[in-house]
């Protein structure tokens, strides 16, 4: 198997080899020479430069490595090229099996507007929304379609490409900037209108799906903790959904999965207010948020991807899926939750991952890993089973707080505040909690008096391991001396 | 004891310092605190406060120190306070006055003793209110209260003496 990723997906995916007993060919580009998952695979063969258009990107280098390993299959991970019927294409003209849905269907779900078509026709309720648009019909659609309305790439995928239009005056900048950014991203300017419901919440079904027309799906995924977009809490079930409720949608995510002939394992998006459901996008990849998924239905998902794509039929119906407990996951990112969740980059001075019961990381990084701005912050991922949501919350509580990354900052102490805030406890938040809640919670009226004291014991330390030749001999290293190493 | 001022928005706590890495005594507002800091990672430390542990990161930045706990991150400077006569010249080699200073800037809420009371190492001599915090302030030494330089219900600076006790 090639593992044509990085990071923690690398990782995950080199385990489900080693699991079924498949030997794992890792690439890596310059940067991640010695990261985690080239470490850890059978063999692993290097790819030109750092920027993912010379490494991860590299079709062509990727399948002349597939070929010099003799690799039989292929797995993209997410990101980079896991939804590009492109590498797809290759990997079928080099006799090489690709671990995901076929090249076809890619190219159906990556064209948002044909495939919004065709889930109409299902029956799936969509938002109000329209078909790729000219800039000069524009003002008109988006009236009917009414505001706020997100601008959204006709190529676009995991939050990339979209923008917010609050009022009719904004929308000629917002659709010049979408069309730049689509163009530059995807190599594809086309873009189209979709209503914006501002206080929803974002749930998603997982599906699998076998070549003889056989598709479950496996519960819900509640994914409403995001900035820019982005996700940085996952959990199932769902706080939000009624049985009845998330029986229509796990039907309906079956029925877009049969509109689109999809194969593999996929997760169909959804906007939820109150009792209504709308389709949002079919993500045909393995997610970063699986985890949840096969702490609470038992299944190894990256394992079922393998069997799919080597076409073995589903050996059980929607009726076998037992869904059990409750789990959740935290996205432990390079990004600092004190100033706006900036990237952060260095190297990682070391990682105490946590443990216990219910608990499990998935993670990319190691000590010495470099943090590099070419690729994805994310480092590493938190997942807690219990079994009941409050269960899962007390586990996750405990592993985060055990849990020490140190030479860059992460969203830990983000995390640390999600679960002891009321509206995530009662499971009532939505997806403006980190806006509402995180970036408008009150400032401390004065530190703890512990902080003071920590800081004049820091100075004192400080002051005596210059200033005093034989306690710098005596002492044992000061930690805070290495931090600039 | 080397005396540090802890610096947080516009806010002053002075905390003198005696010890070393694994056993560290700090006094802070007249009373003293045991504190251990123990390494994690480079960076993450645990300090132990008379046994409670609170695990922190801290970072320097610039002349600021940057602590992070729990969710909450502090931007801190700390200096070095210069030292401030407090003893007097001693009368016949024998008598030591010496002054309880505010240990920060803020507000006096009452001096608790008398000139000619007499008081226990450790007793309450007065109560201040700073950075939103009311706390006692001790006598360093048993002795006698040879003067009280202020009053209650007045701001003082940080550094300067309520009593003076001999």
């Amino acid at each position: 198997m090639l593992v044509a990723n990085r990071g923690e997906i690398a990782v995950r995916v080199i385990r489900a080899c080693r699991d079924l007993g498949m030997e794992a060919v890792a690439v890596y580009s310059v940067p991640d020479r010695y990261a985690p998952h080239a470490r850890l695979a059978d063999a692993a063969y290097p790819l030109r430069g750092a920027a993912p258009h010379e490494s991860y990107l590299n079709i062509d280098a990727l399948i002349d490595i597939a070929r010099q390993a003799g690799a039989e299959a292929l797995h993209p991970g997410y990101g980079f090229l896991a939804e590009n019927p492109l590498l797809a294409d290759a990997c079928g003209a080099a006799g090489i099996a690709f671990v995901g849905p076929p090249a076809v269907v890619l190219r159906l779900c990556g064209d948002k507007a044909v495939a919004r078509e065709r889930i109409v026709a299902a029956g799936v309720p969509v938002l109000p929304g329209t078909s790729p648009i000219a800039d000069v019909e524009a003002p008109a659609a988006a009236r009917r379609v009414g505001f706020p309305l997100l601008i959204k790439a006709v190529g676009g995928g995991g939050g990339k490409g979209i923008h917010l239009v609050r009022t009719p005056e904004d929308l000629p900048g917002a659709l010049r900037l979408a069309r730049g950014e689509a163009l530059t991203a995807f190599g594809d300017g086309r873009v189209y209108l979709e209503r914006w419901v501002e206080r929803a919440r974002h749930v998603e079904i997982q599906i699998l799906a076998d070549h003889r027309a056989g598709v479950i799906h496996l519960g819900e995924r509640e994914c409403s903790v995001q900035r820019r977009h982005q996700k940085l809490i996952e959990e199932s079930p769902s706080p939000a959904l009624t049985p009845a409720l998330r029986g229509r949608m796990g039907e309906a995510a079956v029925a877009v999965a049969r509109a689109l002939d999809y194969r593999n394992a996929g997760t169909v998006e959804f906007l939820v207010e109150g009792d209504s459901f709308y389709f949002l996008e079919v993500n045909a990849r393995i997610q970063v948020e699986h985890p949840v998924t096969e702490l609470v239905a038992g299944l190894d998902l990256v394992q079922w991807q393998f069997r799919l794509a080597g076409g073995e039929p589903l050996p059980f119906g929607q009726e076998a899926v037992r869904l059990s407990g409750h789990a959740l996951q935290c996205r432990i990112s390079a990004e600092d939750p004190h100033a706006q969740f900036l990237p952060s980059v260095g190297r990682i001075a070391a990682v105490v991952e946590p443990g216990g019961p219910g608990i499990r990381v998935d993670s990319g990084v190691q000590a010495g890993t470099e943090v590099s701005r070419h690729y994805d912050p994310l480092l590493c991922k938190v997942i807690a089973w219990g079994e009941t949501r409050e269960a899962a919350i007390a586990r996750m509580r405990r592993a985060l707080g055990e849990t020490v990354i140190a030479g860059v900052q992460t969203t830990i102490p983000f995390h640390r505040w999600a679960v002891e805030e009321p509206s995530f406890a009662q499971g009532t938040y939505d997806t403006r909690l980190i806006e509402d809640r995180w970036e408008r919670r009150p400032a401390p009226a004065s530190p703890p008096e512990a902080v003071l004291l920590v800081a004049a014991a820091h100075a004192y330390l400080r002051d005596r391991t210059v200033r005093i030749p034989e306690y710098r001999r005596a002492a044992p290293r000061s930690p805070w001396r290495e931090q600039d190493q | 004891m080397p005396a540090y001022e802890v610096e947080w928005e516009d806010q002053v706590a002075v905390v003198e310092v005696a010890g070393d890495a694994r056993d560290l005594t700090l006094t802070f507002g007249g009373r003293r605190v045991a504190v251990e800091m123990i390494p994690v990672a480079p960076g993450h430390c645990l300090a132990r406060i008379d046994g409670t542990a609170l695990a922190i990161a801290m970072r320097e930045d610039g002349d600021g120190l940057v602590i992070d706990t729990g969710w909450e991150r502090y931007r801190l400077r700390v200096r070095r306070r210069l030292p401030i006569p407090t003893r007097r010249g001693t009368r016949g080699g024998r008598e030591t006055a010496r002054a309880v200073p505010a240990p920060m800037p803020g507000l006096l809420v009452s001096v608790e003793v008398r000139e000619g009371d007499p008081v226990r190492a450790g007793q309450v001599v007065a109560i201040m209110e700073a950075m939103k915090m009311r706390m006692e302030i001790r006598a360093p030494a048993a002795g006698t209260v040879k003067r009280v330089h202020a009053r209650g219900g007045v701001e003082i600076t940080g550094g300067q003496p309520i009593v003076t006790l001999e």
